[in-house]
């Protein structure tokens, strides 16, 4: 028995993990960031003198290193074992026979579907975690008294290390004392009876700001709408416990037959491969594509961003970091109609005031040069993140303070980055450029920002973006991606007029010297008959004979009823075809 | 006594035990931060700790007459031992305390010369009202109206959002800095005036048809049964050379009269063709201060926009308004653009914020604070208290002698309380910052001091009331709305 329980274990484990690894990975990444945990005293007291704030403090910690590859699926295993093991301690009180190890995993694996919301909390699990062993620890106290006193003490420990889900283990205690041989009822009042004087407490002093928010998983949601699979842990619990009950009571499940087999162990290990299924089946693969995606943003993997990239499963964001990716590739102005824009949102869409339309447009903007427009994006993403901080954000707002000169905010920054287990030596490294203008200008990234900056140097953030854009074009000349994006702007904007003014003051300079394929599309429809024009705006022979085989195949399919898709078939990637048929 | 001479007699023994003998006596004062030296102090200020720059073994000795102690530090942050600081302002009342810093070297101490602190004979009120909020551009998450106890480091809320989903909490103010007549607004999710008499707590839409906007910016009669509000159309846009900048398409002043709940106002501060803000009760009631400006196409207009600070006498008897707008700052003259104008418990002096134009300038660089003497009607300098960053929202403590204010000076972006004494004569001390216990505070925080107001005693508990208040809907509506002829 003790063999196939180690076996159970090891299976669940590694099946947990891998399972983790393959789904989750870039959930990991993603939560990592959005949080900014310090090695100091004063930001523990500051995350535990709260409700709940003990368990968003570990949780806080153990979400730092899911930056490690592999780390977050190994740290939420762990803390799904260990729940599983605390579940099976409790059913084992009862003397239940492993047989029953399904009923103990049932929980465990609902936090799997909370797991991949990013509104969870990791906090939610760690709770969880804490009210488990609180509960282990009042059913092995044997004595009823003692266990009483017992748990009247561990109630308000839990209530403020864990918060909410203390209720869970009122109602657990409540459960076991009503399965005891005698006044089981009369013990069973006592908790419930504390708990509510402790939250009628709490809402008294301001602790707590209503009755919901003390017996509800809202604290463990970054949102004011808490999904209903918040709850399926807690009553798949609270239903364990009861079958526990059930089958102490009845003499004829008490006892079953155990089968050392294989198909024995598959039954027990069956509602975890369930779950498994289920959630492969049901993945937002909408989502994940984002999170995954925003990943290779941030590690600047413009190749995978590129091979990755499904246009049918993208939205303007992602079909934003994708132009990005291009961009930073020299790539946009040949190829960025090869990927179906849907006009200038999906270039440079709106900001929708969510904390990932933030992180990715602060990125974006960053890349371009827009340093202003960078800086408010990444701004306003930290004072929304989930827990109130987000280390790549802040990593942008140093560099973007450190572009505009402004040192003291950057200094500060570092030294909160310098208090970081996995930031420090960047922090450190950036350091260096505090109040040093001649070193700061020679780095090949921040340089070259800065020197963007130095123009009318009249803009902090204009809400014109094709005149900031000109203005960065203008005056980075060596940095050719506000030029791709102004000129890009133009051609999705159909906006000749300015396309041609830019053109005529710049090409052959030092801002534009050659001309991006779509834009040779382009200047062919300033002077359609004009091949002076283009061979003196640098269109290539190659690119003209295409517009001539162009214009003569849609002469000859224009009564076509499908025409669009005749024309698209050969020439969908091209500045004439998005100029006459994207309407 | 015998324990001070002790003390001294250990810090001259302590400083010359180093790993050698030599003590350097450069003739310069220590780079502390925050900046202490030479700034005028009220005796019943929380230990001014400071951390010596760049240093590491560090000894303070503080010394007035007979008194004096010695902090030692190996780090360079020097925590002051509350009790004998207690005890050393108790003694120098009215006189200056002497602070000399020691520093380890590598070849024994280096003895900086000694800088003072000036205790002033008046104490400031007890404690420090403010909002703390990230100094962002259009969102926010957690903020709350705090307070924080002067003669120690003690912060608690006032009310924080959390108690009702985040909504945007702002505007406190108090009458005659009391905490028990105040008021605040609550914007976003369950919006409306929060006014708090005593344990009275109640919550106002006040909203009118005839207003264009909530009440907004406020100031409480010193009776406590008026409170002026401007009504504004504010707006808000990135900025060419500002980080955001927050403009007024139209405003109008309003007095909302409590016990009739009714809006009282008069044609002299409710115009059409000028835009009307920022009031403010001289300290007799009998006399409102506003800001106006001429309306004008914004934001096309907005750099030659100005506001002139202006009065009109206000009869408390009968809620009603003078006939004629005396000019105090006339901004067509002299160029630049008042806001924030706040006048002294005793009447004598009016502080207020100069900018080089539009309406709000806690994000404009060049704001400064000025004060006039009402009296002479001449300016006061004060330029010892303004630096190249931003400073702005000011208030007087109840007995005059002291203002705070928001300055950006440490980092050029978050806001942080200066403390400043002023006296009899309008003489302004050099202020210092809202001390902390920990000397890496400001450092960590990351959220701005906003409206800081002194306030004479502990504001009550009332989230509780406030939440319940505000979440039952039980709100109610000004029932008039007179419009002066």
């Amino acid at each position: 028995m003790k063999y196939k329980s180690l076996f159970l274990f090891s299976i669940t484990a590694i099946a947990l993990f891998s399972f983790q690894e393959i789904i989750c990975r870039y959930y990991f990444y993603y939560m990592e960031q959005l949080q900014l945990f310090l090695f100091v005293k004063r930001y523990a007291i500051q995350v535990t003198n709260t409700v709940g704030g003990c368990s968003d403090y570990i949780a806080r910690f153990l979400v730092q290193y899911f930056k490690l590859p592999g780390m977050g699926a190994f740290i939420t295993t762990f803390l799904l074992l260990a729940m599983l093991a605390c579940n099976w301690g409790i059913i084992k009180k009862k003397t239940l026979p492993a047989t029953v190890y399904w009923i103990a995993s049932v929980p465990v694996l609902f936090f799997l579907l909370l797991q991949v919301d990013l509104l969870y909390k990791l906090q939610g699990t760690v709770a969880f975690l804490i009210m488990l062993l609180g509960l282990l620890a009042y059913v092995y106290v044997n004595k009823s008294s003692f266990r009483l006193l017992c748990g009247a003490l561990l109630l308000p420990i839990i209530y403020w290390m864990a918060g909410p889900v203390v209720v869970l283990f009122v109602l657990g205690a409540s459960l076991w004392e009503l399965s005891g041989p005698k006044k089981g009822w009369l013990l069973a009042m006592c908790l419930p009876v504390e708990y509510g004087a402790i939250i009628g407490l709490s809402l008294r002093l301001g602790v707590e700001s209503s009755w919901s928010n003390a017996i509800l998983p809202s604290l463990y949601y970054d949102a004011s709408k808490v999904p209903p699979a918040a709850y399926y842990p807690w009553i798949a619990f609270l239903l364990m416990l009861v079958l526990t009950l059930f089958y102490r009571f009845n003499p004829s499940v008490k006892s079953p037959s155990v089968k050392k087999d294989l198909f024995s162990i598959g039954i027990q290990l069956l509602p975890m491969l369930l779950m498994f299924a289920w959630l492969s089946t049901h993945e937002d693969t909408t989502r994940n594509s984002r999170i995954k995606q925003d990943h290779f943003l941030r590690e600047k993997q413009w190749d995978q961003i590129i091979k990755t990239y499904n246009v049918s499963q993208s939205d303007n964001l992602q079909s934003a970091v994708l132009y990005l990716a291009l961009a930073e590739k020299g790539d946009l102005g040949d190829k960025m109609f090869s990927y179906k824009p849907k006009g200038v949102e999906s270039l440079l869409p709106q900001w929708d005031n969510t904390l990932f339309s933030s992180i990715t447009l602060s990125d974006i903007y960053y890349g371009i040069g827009d340093i202003a427009t960078a800086q408010k994006y990444a701004f306003e993403g930290s004072v929304s993140s989930i827990q109130g901080g987000s280390v790549r954000l802040l990593q942008r707002l140093v560099e973007t303070n450190l572009i505009f000169g402004s040192y003291k905010v950057a200094e500060k920054y570092i030294f909160l980055l310098e208090r970081t287990s996995l930031y420090r030596a960047w922090a450190t490294g950036m350091r260096k450029f505090l109040y040093h203008d001649a070193l700061l200008v020679q780095d090949p990234v921040l340089g070259s920002k800065r020197k963007a900056l130095m123009g009318t140097g009249d803009y902090a953030v204009s809400s014109i973006v094709t005149k900031t854009l000109e203005q960065l074009a203008v005056h980075s000349a060596d940095n050719q991606m506000a030029l791709q994006y102004l000129t890009s702007l133009y051609l999705l904007n159909k906006d000749r007029n300015a396309f041609r003014s830019f053109l005529e003051r710049y090409y052959g300079t030092e801002v534009w010297p050659r001309l991006s394929t779509l834009s040779q599309e382009a200047v062919l429809t300033l002077e359609r008959d004009n091949p002076k024009y283009w061979l003196q705006h640098g269109v290539s022979l190659q690119v003209s004979q295409r517009f001539k085989a162009f214009n003569s195949d849609l002469s000859m399919k224009q009564s076509y009823y499908n025409v669009k898709e005749e024309i698209a078939s050969s020439y969908g990637d091209t500045y004439w075809f998005y100029l006459i048929f994207d309407k | 006594m015998k324990k001070y001479l002790l003390s001294t007699l250990a810090f001259l023994l302590l400083a010359c035990s180093g790993p050698s003998e030599t003590v350097d006596r450069p003739e310069v004062v220590p780079s502390i931060f925050p900046d202490y030296t030479d700034v005028t102090i009220p005796y019943n200020i929380a230990p001014l700790n400071f951390r010596v720059e760049g240093a590491a073994k560090t000894k303070a000795l503080f010394h007035f007459d007979t008194f004096d102690f010695t902090v030692n530090s190996s780090d360079g942050d020097i925590v002051i031992p509350p009790k004998e600081w207690k005890n050393l302002l108790s003694a120098a009342v009215g006189k200056k305390i002497k602070i000399t810093i020691r520093e380890q070297v590598k070849d024994g101490w280096k003895e900086y010369l000694p800088f003072s602190m000036q205790v002033a004979k008046e104490p400031v009120d007890a404690y420090l009202a403010y909002r703390l909020i990230e100094p962002g551009y259009s969102l926010w998450n957690e903020m709350g109206i705090y307070q924080r106890s002067l003669s120690d480091y003690e912060e608690t809320a006032i009310y924080e959002n959390k108690q009702t989903e985040h909504n945007c909490v702002n505007c406190h103010s108090f009458c005659k800095n009391n905490p028990d007549t105040m008021l605040f607004h609550m914007r976003a999710s369950h919006s409306g005036t929060v006014f708090i008499q005593g344990e009275n707590v109640d919550v106002f839409d006040t909203k009118t048809d005839r207003t264009m906007s909530p009440l907004v910016y406020p100031s409480w009669h010193p009776s406590g049964k008026y409170v002026a509000f401007s009504v504004n159309k504010t707006t808000q846009d990135f900025h060419p050379s500002q980080r955001v900048e927050v403009f007024d398409l139209a405003s109008d002043v309003v007095v909302y009269d409590l016990e009739r709940r009714t809006i009282v106002t008069t044609p002299l501060c409710f115009s059409k063709n000028n835009l009307e803000t920022f009031p403010s009760f001289s300290a007799d009631g009998k006399t409102l201060y506003f800001c106006t400006a001429e309306s004008r196409p914004i934001p096309d207009s907005l750099f030659s926009l100005r506001y002139n600070l202006c009065s009109l006498s206000f009869d408390a008897r009968n809620g009603r308004f003078g006939t004629k707008v005396d000019t105090l700052y006339n901004a067509r003259i002299k160029g630049k653009s008042v806001s924030f104008p706040r006048v002294s418990p005793n009447g004598r002096f009016l502080l207020y914020t100069l900018s080089d134009y539009g309406t709000f300038p806690i994000w404009h660089k060049e704001a400064d604070l000025h004060m006039i003497n009402l009296e002479t009607k001449e300016e006061i300098p004060l330029t010892g208290l303004n630096s190249d960053e931003t400073e702005s929202y000011h208030s007087w403590s109840s007995n005059g002698h002291w203002i705070v204010f928001s300055s950006r000076r440490l980092d050029g972006l978050y806001t942080r309380p200066f403390i400043a004494y002023v006296s009899e004569d309008g003489a302004v001390g050099k202020p210092f910052l809202l001390p902390q216990k920990e000397t890496h505070y400001y450092t960590y925080l990351m959220k701005s001091y906003n409206i800081p107001e002194f306030i004479t005693h502990k504001a009550g508990n009332r989230a509780v009331a406030i939440r319940k208040k505000a979440t039952q809907r039980t709100v109610r509506e000004p029932v008039a709305f007179l419009l002066e002829n």
